[in-house]
């Protein structure tokens, strides 16, 4: 299981983060998130780079902020929603089939792989509020409290919506389970 | 409602030390009894692991560095104001120097001169800082005609 990132900010105004720092670990980690809340590499950057000039518009809100990924992650699930709202429809499958073979190694073990390939399909099927429950929490290493900040949910429900969420993945990956 | 029902709905909050642990000791004490629930633990157990080790999709160089672009832009443009200024400022001062310490120009026409430069700065200053409050709250800015 990843381990929680660190919250990176601790209210005094010396240690503040740096904002390149932040930047640069937000892209990481952001594009993971959008790609897969997307389906579309490019509409994933784009979201991102959306994201990212939020925070440099709010450099203040960002540094000073308890939890700046917590912060970043509910800006970059709002420009994803917007996304997924407003574009025309695109299909997941063109990300799936177009990244699968470019990570393909000669050294992953078969049955491992094929679990890989057909947990990444059908994360990318999922409805989103699964998806974006199991990024934060599976993928990113959020604690349920960060998730219920990010979603803006009671921390009460994240633990059942993402049991559901798991139960939904499970069903689907009957037979290579 | 059976011990399962109660529990299977706990085997994330499990998984993911979440739980109270009251809660957890429960779900310990069921799962080593109940071969169900135990395998329902486990498979949810495989797809957190795979989920967290699998390659995930990574960005080409464009998209990469297209991400960061609005960082590197923000920074050549500030960078970019900062010595056009400093430049003005440099040559306003070397005008100025020029002009006082300049002999053949006569009094009056120094302070004529002078009265004009500073009433262009003053009402070009003036211009440029409402423009920029404006900018600030024109809700309109963005919207293209």
């Amino acid at each position: 299981m990843p381990s929680e990132p660190a919250a990176g900010s601790c209210g005094h105004v010396d240690r503040r983060p740096d904002m390149t720092t932040l930047l640069e670990q937000f892209r990481r980690k952001g594009f993971v998130f959008a790609v897969y809340m997307l389906g579309n590499p490019d509409d994933a950057a784009d979201a991102v780079q959306d994201g990212l000039r939020a925070a440099l518009q709010h450099q203040n809100a960002v540094r000073g902020a308890r939890d700046p990924a917590a912060w970043f992650f509910r800006v970059l699930r709002n420009k994803c929603i917007d996304r997924i709202r407003d574009r025309s429809k695109r299909k997941h499958d063109e990300l799936f089939d177009a990244t699968d073979g470019r990570r393909r190694s000669a050294e992953d073990q078969l049955a491992s792989r094929e679990l890989g390939e057909a947990l990444r399909r059908e994360l990318g099927k999922l409805e989103p509020v699964h998806r974006e429950i199991l990024l934060l929490r599976d993928v990113h290493g959020f604690s349920y409290a960060r998730i219920a900040d990010v979603l803006s949910i009671a921390p009460g429900t994240v633990m059942s919506r993402l049991h559901r969420a798991r139960l939904t993945l499970r069903d689907r990956l009957k037979d290579q389970l | 409602m059976s011990v399962c029902d109660q529990i299977e709905p706990l085997l994330s909050g499990y998984l993911d030390g979440e739980l109270t642990q009251q809660d957890r000791q429960r779900v310990e004490l069921h799962i080593d009894d109940c071969t169900r629930c135990r395998a329902e633990f486990e498979q949810l157990r495989t797809i957190q692991s795979e989920l967290g080790s699998i390659n995930h999709p990574q960005p080409t160089e464009q998209q990469w560095s297209m991400m960061m672009s609005v960082s590197a832009i923000r920074t050549s443009r500030g960078l970019g104001w900062i010595i056009g200024i400093a430049g003005l400022a440099i040559l306003a001062w070397l005008a100025i120097s020029k002009f006082v310490s300049n002999e053949s120009v006569g009094t009056w026409e120094r302070i004529g001169i002078g009265a004009v430069a500073i009433a262009g700065v003053l009402i070009g200053g003036s211009v440029l800082i409402e423009r920029l409050r404006a900018r600030k709250t024109d809700k309109y800015k963005d919207v293209e005609l």
